[in-house]
């Protein structure tokens, strides 16, 4: 056990002596900074009355209706949820407060993360083979079970890692910018014909972590293709691709019922949040866990065993 | 030889994709010994190698690290064994020193004394915080050494050690290896292509051809027990042709101003005494040794030796 935690060890080292990964960190850092920076600047005067805006909004849209400019069904929800923060008392979430900033911070960086960590994962294994450093790694007493093994263990600690870098850095500059207050901050989202409310900062902790998953089976993709194919850029790109593209593509697919199915369909968990719908009507949030657990074995599945029964020739 | 082989190749075959690239090779080195292993290119050295420290699998037969398979207990075989399969690839983004660390933490019993005491072994101690990407490929060389001592192994297994190093760092090469074996003990096992170079490092030279082993062969056995063409200069020729005439196997032939037969060791004196003794004049005797290349050549059949 301790010679597996060494092998841990040694995975990370050679992650984080990497100018690349720390480019990573630094590319974060600056993002998360800018965004915070052209939040304050254009973020406008929220000083008023609150209620007296929101009912000045339901006034105009009301009008607007009477003139026939817009449908009155279109409006309807918009004024169940203002008429909603009226009567719970919740303020609307100013965009300059840490929990907009966290929640927007999210939304708009999420595909960074499995960028970042597909680019690390797709090199886990076939960099080794690009620089023939796998035949020292195979000729010590460690078995290529417990060497593939320790990889995916470092992969999975270094995206908790970027996951805790991200929230910890968007924590301390959102509240450098903003003020660490305005914790019970809530958003009011119309679900299901009902308005309901959340904290702000807890849902965008929960979003955190369905992200997480999804950025895990990306990696563990971007992984298994580096394993098998030996490939750096192969395993990089296609799982990078993917995770840009699939949305288009499930659009277009979405009208066959087979497609919900498709792995990719079903990594994003946050369909299933409040006010979401999932990609094909009836896919529930277990269904989704399922079919995620189903690919994720067998794609273990295949790249243990082709990782420990391939001759090296690199 | 009485002891106990420290790798036993035993029957080995490996099949790809339908062709036989290693046919029943069968051999065994013991402690103490430097083994070479020579072939022509595509012979299957490197496959060979390969298979002894489990990059590859093995079609058919088995071989025994210390008495453990490589095919059933790969963790107590690879613990006698050190290797250096072709370049000694390292992380050129680490230094020469995280290089050793990263390796003692997959051995068992390897401390930081340990680590210490084979940086200055090999002689990288000035250099050892360095970056490897700054290193020169006999410093590489070095390091990859170093990596495949740090356990203590019992078999030391280089592929073309001397492969770009200059003639001081083959010399250096040849030295280390040496001592290895002599004083440490160690089964030695090294390829190369250098036919002259495996002549002066090793024992024994296996010889492999289209996967196949040609024959082992003692390299001293080879140079001393057999007959080596002797040239004489001298003066004059004719009267000294009649003189070594009832030497050696061959009649003596005139060629070039010299004289040329085959005589064995021991003969060479008694013939420069001879000609002494008939006031022939004496400008010099050299003999040349059949080379390994020679041998070599003779057991593939001269075919391409690069």
């Amino acid at each position: 056990m301790s010679k597996f935690i060494g092998l841990v060890r040694n995975e990370h080292m050679k992650t984080f002596r990497r100018l690349s990964t720390w480019i990573m960190f630094g590319i974060a850092a600056a993002l998360l900074i800018t965004i915070a920076a052209f939040t304050a600047y254009y973020a406008e005067d929220s000083s008023g009355d609150w209620r007296a805006d929101t009912e000045q909004q339901m006034q105009d849209l009301q009008k607007q209706v009477e003139n026939g400019d817009v449908e009155a069904a279109a409006v309807q929800q918009d004024l169940t949820t203002l008429q909603y923060q009226l009567d719970q008392d919740i303020a609307p979430v100013q965009s300059d407060s840490l929990a907009a900033y966290m929640e927007s911070v999210m939304y708009y960086c999420a595909p960074f993360l499995i960028l970042f960590i597909a680019i690390i994962a797709g090199g886990l294994v076939s960099t080794e083979f690009g620089t023939g450093t796998i035949k020292l790694l195979l000729t010590k007493t460690p078995s290529r079970f417990s060497v593939l093994t320790s990889k995916y263990v470092s992969m999975f600690i270094t995206t908790v890692i970027f996951f805790v870098f991200f929230i910890g850095f968007s924590f301390v500059v959102g509240g450098i910018f903003f003020g660490f207050n305005g914790f019970d901050a809530k958003s009011v989202i119309f679900d299901n014909g009902e308005t309901v409310s959340n904290n702000l900062l807890a849902s965008t902790m929960r979003d955190y972590g369905l992200n997480f998953v999804q950025t895990l089976i990306y990696a563990t993709i971007a992984f298994a293709l580096s394993t098998i194919f030996r490939n750096t850029a192969l395993a990089i790109g296609f799982s990078i691709f993917i995770s840009m593209f699939f949305p288009t593509i499930s659009f277009i697919l979405s009208r066959y019922d087979w497609s919900k199915y498709i792995l990719f369909n079903n990594v994003d968990l946050t369909v299933y949040n409040p006010g979401n719908v999932p990609a094909v009507d009836g896919m529930t949030l277990g269904f989704s866990v399922a079919v995620m657990a189903i690919y994720f074995v067998i794609i273990m599945v295949i790249t243990w065993f082709s990782f420990m029964k391939r001759d090296v020739t690199a | 030889m009485q002891k106990q082989p420290a790798v036993e190749i035993k029957q080995v075959t490996k099949v790809i994709r339908g062709r036989k690239i290693i046919d029943r090779v069968n051999f065994s080195i013991y402690p103490g010994e430097v083994f070479g292993f020579l072939g022509p290119n595509g012979a299957g050295k490197t496959t060979t190698i390969r298979m002894i420290v489990g990059l590859m699998g093995i079609t058919d037969g088995d071989i025994l690290i210390k008495g453990n398979s490589i095919k059933t207990s790969h963790g107590a075989a690879m613990k006698h064994i050190g290797a250096i399969v072709e370049n000694p690839e390292m992380y050129k983004y680490l230094s020469g020193y995280l290089n050793l660390v990263h390796f003692a933490r997959m051995s068992d019993g390897v401390d930081k004394k340990r680590i210490d005491e084979v940086i200055e072994l090999v002689g990288l101690k000035n250099r050892i915080n360095d970056k490897v990407k700054t290193y020169s490929l006999g410093m590489r060389q070095r390091l990859g050494i170093a990596q495949a001592l740090l356990h203590r192994p019992d078999v030391l297994i280089l592929d073309e050690p001397t492969n770009g190093l200059d003639p001081a760092g083959i010399r250096e090469m040849r030295h280390y290896i040496r001592n290895l074996a002599e004083k440490e003990g160690l089964a030695v096992i090294v390829s190369s292509h250098l036919l002259s170079e495996m002549e002066l490092m090793c024992d024994r030279i296996g010889v492999l051809q289209q996967g196949k082993m040609l024959g082992v062969q003692q390299v001293h056995e080879m140079s001393s027990e057999q007959t080596q063409m002797v040239s004489f200069q001298v003066e004059p020729l004719e009267q000294a042709a009649i003189v070594l005439r009832d030497m050696g196997s061959k009649k003596p032939e005139i060629k070039d101003k010299q004289i040329i037969m085959e005589l064995t060791r021991d003969e060479i004196p008694a013939a420069a005494a001879k000609l002494a003794k008939e006031a022939i004049s004496i400008y010099g005797i050299q003999a040349e040794t059949k080379t390994l290349e020679d041998t070599f050549l003779e057991l593939t059949g001269g075919k391409e030796i690069v």
